[in-house]
């Protein structure tokens, strides 16, 4: 991607000074500097949707206040940052012309990362439309004018199965956007367009058209172009790739199933930048629990056509073991894919009565697979995320040196504790790094995959599901930006917006979820030791020795965590221990773990698209810097 | 006797700080009470009570053996930082005095307890014993817990910590005391953890009736609240602190005994925390957690469980022995 290489030899401009960054030393106490992560609550939810005697109502079709999130980010101009979020939201009015209404609607909200920290936007409401699934599993993405909304939605223009349709966004202001050849009539900015009605009205072919299909992850793969996974029906695995044009107009490029047995699939799309060929990892299942495992399938990016495919890692049901959820990430030369193996209890192990996993236990796992040919590379990592629920992994730039990395991030069950990062960089050789618990990093303090979302969605007894995600390599304008800066230290983060309550009185009382942004250090200055810290609104230190937004973080003594992939770091017990914040126990449940910290450098655009810069935005890089590097030298002479 | 080796290995560092030169008797323990040998003369107010006869092995230059006086600890372990102490005593224990000792006091609902209620000499020594005393310790991190009740550190209050562990690192960087816990998990015996039965225990779905608060749970819209093993959530969620994986055939048999030993993650400490005295003592954390589930918890958040007494008396059992044998000396050194 030409814009990603262009900002990779901004970052690696921004990681070439990072090497002398000064030690700044406010209220040092020692050498180990504190990388907190920053968390503000983006869109409070508490107050969203209907109430039942004055108290939150949440209940079938009520929505769980903001549920869902995705984001993206856009560093095309490294100095201002553009964040974008877009959710499934609940409103305090049913809508009133459907045969069956909800109280769920869509919004967005876009905010700004530069120098001096974040300025969030507001809530973004999308013109109300009708029906039960009304804005469900949104993607957000951005072209240089505007930003993409993608959804599954009833309010079709066809009939109430949700297909996938679009709503643009002026990219500064928010404001939707005409689009010109919008199925639901031209430049109609109420309604959003049906992208399989555009999809067959410029030739492409669609089996059942009218049939129900949701998007479930977008990647970005050019300035306007994005392929988009999507589930169809309930059976069938499919991709899509589509392309808005400065004016606003949508052109479906190509629309390929790359499975016919894949009930639940959720597809997961990953493109690296500027490849000519993607990967979509989905769930092969004739029935829930997924008794077949699941399929990796690299495509070509301009015709969608199969390069590859082969069912990567199989369920066990006579071992009752079934694998759900993959997630996938471009980490070096290699494709990493995070999945669940997931238990039914609520069946006897090789017995039929399916009633999906929804109880089951599950376990994360992570793997690396050969881009060539799908094949594993080594043994899987074991429990490799610090919840197993609905985990989602994610690639990043990890350390000083920005090497590649796989984040899991996973979050609370019951909604009572924080959203946590697992960082596992690759060893030296380039296998699969251990599980080092002083690599494990804070989100956010309150975090929710399957509580509020479970009581609010359609149909509570099958989705369940809330969804949880992350997105390396967003670069830090304030890096090396001396004392008034936002987390000076710190040259690129993961970005995630995670649902969750606001505070400890919502988890007492049940209120609906808030998302919070949070900004997870990822990359750091070359020469200083770091160390995880917690989420915070104020990561530094300012000029009074007081918490601040802007200002270098605090050191501390505590041992530096090892950001290699081939060691554990050592600390003295279980000092580092994160913020555990469940209400309903005086400390009963303690988490006893280590440290936590990021860099990055390759996209300007990034969505759920995962790739780290290990790959050939890290070549890129450091091709960049070497570029600096000599004519800084050619200066100096 | 843990008090009478942590003697041991204050009267080894006071031989090793002499041979080393430094007259400082500040650096040495200062409560009163010190084992024979120790010319400490400090102020602090410890309050200990051993009386055992020490033998230990110090770092450095010199070898310590020393013959226990009376009063190991609290308040009487080294310390590196005079400075740092009297802060400590003077700014940073009323703050979690206030705040803590409500709770995480021997005999208070508090897990783990980490303080000497009304004696700050000896909540400085359990910090540090439980290895709190770093700028991001999990006592300065902490968010609000018990039902809202327990509140977090005011950012001024953080700023106090702060200063405190920046006083301790200069006057000689960490100090920071093994924690008997790290090894202790080397005690445990499997038969008398299988004897808990963990793998029997199942979460309650919450009906009007079956709890005090009368709260009711639709079991459609609850994740893992009806009739569900712990594993359920436990065979992995780590940063819960509770590990049970016991029936989940993705794990070796042996492995829920196995982690519970480790301290980080420290699910050591849902079953053994420390006395005032840095020894290990039963924590009753299980219990604790089953007993707010029940009592206090709203719908929708953690599962109610219950720990019977007979789970409960055999989890005691567990922790018991193994103190036993650590204080024999067999383990856990």
């Amino acid at each position: 991607m030409k814009t990603s290489r262009i900002v990779a030899g901004v970052v690696a401009t921004l990681a070439l000074f990072a090497g002398d960054y000064a030690h700044a030393d406010p209220t040092a106490a020692g050498d180990t500097v504190v990388l907190n992560t920053f968390q503000t609550i983006w869109l409070k939810g508490d107050a969203l949707g209907p109430l039942q005697n004055g108290a939150p109502r949440i209940g079938k079709n009520t929505g769980a206040g903001i549920m869902d999130p995705q984001f993206t980010f856009d560093a095309s101009n490294p100095k201002d940052v553009l964040l974008g979020t877009a959710f499934t939201r609940s409103q305090a009015t049913e809508n009133q012309n459907a045969a069956n209404p909800s109280w769920m609607q869509g919004g967005f909200s876009l905010a700004h990362l530069t120098a001096t920290g974040v300025v969030p936007g507001a809530q973004i409401d999308l013109p109300e439309l009708e029906g039960e699934r009304t804005w469900m599993r949104p993607q957000i993405a951005f072209t240089p004018t505007h930003t993409i909304l993608i959804a599954a939605s009833e309010d079709n223009g066809v009939n109430n199965n949700p297909q996938p349709v679009m709503f643009i966004a002026d990219k500064v202001t928010g404001a939707i956007a005409k689009i010109p050849n919008n199925t639901r009539g031209a430049n109609n900015l109420l309604k959003p367009t049906n992208l399989i009605q555009t999809a067959l009205k410029q030739g492409i072919q669609v089996n059942n058209p009218n049939n129900q299909r949701g998007p479930h992850s977008i990647a970005q793969v050019g300035p306007n172009s994005f392929v988009v996974g999507m589930q169809y029906n309930n059976q069938a695995a499919e991709a899509f790739k589509v392309t808005v044009a400065a004016d606003g107009t949508v052109k479906m490029d190509w629309l390929k199933r790359y499975s016919n047995t894949a009930q639940h699939c959720r597809p997961q799309v990953v493109v690296a930048p500027g490849a000519t060929e993607g990967f979509v990892a989905e769930v092969e299942a004739n029935n829930q629990p997924a008794e077949i495992g699941f399929r990796v399938t690299k495509f070509n990016i301009a015709s969608g056509a199969v390069v590859a495919s082969k069912i990567a890692v199989r369920s066990d049901p006579k071992n009752n073991q079934y694998v759900a959820e993959p997630s996938v990430g471009l980490v070096g030369d290699k494709l990493a894919i995070g999945y669940q193996m997931s238990a039914s209890v609520n069946r006897r192990a090789g017995g039929n009565n399916t009633n999906g996993h929804a109880g089951g236990s599950q376990v994360s796992l992570l793997n690396l697979f050969s881009t060539t040919d799908l094949t594993p590379i080594g043994a899987p990592l074991l429990n490799a995320a610090a919840y197993g629920r609905h985990s989602n992994m994610f690639a990043t730039a990890y350390g000083p040196n920005a090497e590649p990395a796989m984040a899991y991030i996973g979050g609370s069950s019951t909604g009572t504790k924080g959203a946590f990062e697992q960082i596992i960089p690759l060893k030296a050789d380039g296998t699969l790094g251990v599980k080092d618990a002083a690599k494990l990093y804070a989100v956010s303090t309150y975090s929710d995959v399957a509580n509020v979302q479970a009581r609010g969605k359609r149909n509570p007894n099958n989705q369940a599901r809330g969804f949880i995600n992350g997105l390396g390599n967003v670069p830090n304008p304030g890096f090396n930006g001396g004392a008034t800066a936002f987390m000076p230290e710190t040259k690129s983060f993961s970005f995630s917006t995670i649902t969750g309550y606001t505070d400890a009185t919502g988890a007492t009382i049940g209120k609906r979820n808030s998302i919070y942004l949070s900004l997870v250090p990822a990359s750091w200055a070359t020469g200083i030791q770091t160390t995880p810290g917690s989420p915070t609104s104020t990561p530094g230190v300012g000029p009074d020795g007081q918490p601040s937004q802007t200002g270098p973080a605090p050191r501390t003594t505590a041992p530096a965590t090892d950001p290699s992939g081939d060691n554990t770091s050592t600390g003295a017990g279980d000092t580092n221990v994160l913020a555990g914040t469940d209400p309903t126990t005086p400390d009963g449940t303690d988490p006893g773990r280590a440290q936590l910290g990021g860099d990055n450098g390759g996209c300007s655009v990034s969505s759920t698209s995962s790739s780290s810069t290990g790959g050939a935005g890290f070549i890129l890089l450091a091709v960049a810097g070497v570029i600096v590097a000599l004519r800084r030298k050619q200066e100096e002479v | 006797m843990n008090a009478r080796y942590l003697l041991g290995i204050a009267l080894a560092a006071a031989t090793a700080v002499a041979a080393c030169g430094s007259p400082d008797s500040s650096q040495l323990g200062n409560g009163t009470g010190d084992g024979t040998g120790d010319p400490g003369t400090g102020t602090g107010t410890g309050t200990g009570t051993g009386t055992g006869t020490g033998t230990g092995t110090g770092t450095g230059a010199g070898t310590g053996t020393g013959t226990g006086g009376t009063g190991t600890a609290p308040g009487t372990l080294p310390t590196a930082s005079k400075a740092g102490k009297a802060f400590f005593i003077k700014s940073v224990d009323p703050i979690l005095e206030a705040k803590c000792s409500g709770c995480h006091t021997p005999g208070g609902i508090g897990n783990p307890s980490w303080m000497a209620k009304a004696d700050a000499a000896a909540t400085y020594d359990l910090i540090y014993l439980n290895a709190y005393a770093v700028a991001q310790s999990r006592i300065v991190i902490k968010g609000v817990h018990s039902n809202g009740g327990a509140p977090e550190l005011t950012a001024t209050e953080k700023s106090t910590w702060a200063q405190w562990i920046q006083l301790e690192a200069a006057d000689g960087g960490q100090k920071t005391q093994t924690n008997v816990l790290e090894k202790f998990g080397g005690c445990f015996d499997q038969t008398l953890f299988d004897a808990i039965q963990l793998g029997t225990l199942r979460t309650i779905r919450r009906q009007n009736g079956n709890n005090p608060q009368n709260l009711t749970e639709n079991a459609n819209n609850c994740t893992g609240c009806d009739n569900k093993p712990c594993s359920t959530c436990h065979s992995s969620d780590d940063v819960t602190g509770f590990i049970n994986a016991i029936g989940n055939n993705l794990f070796p048999t042996d492995y829920t005994f196995q982690q519970t030993k480790l301290l980080n993650p420290a699910f050591i400490r849902q079953y053994v925390s420390t006395t005032p005295t840095g020894d290990p003592m039963y924590n009753p954390g299980l219990m604790t957690k089953s007993t707010n589930t029940i009592e206090k918890a709203p719908a929708y958040s953690h599962p109610m469980f219950k720990i019977t007494p007979t789970m409960e008396t055999a989890i005691q059992a567990f922790v018991n022995d193994a103190i036993t044998k650590q204080k024999a000396g067999t383990c856990g050194k």
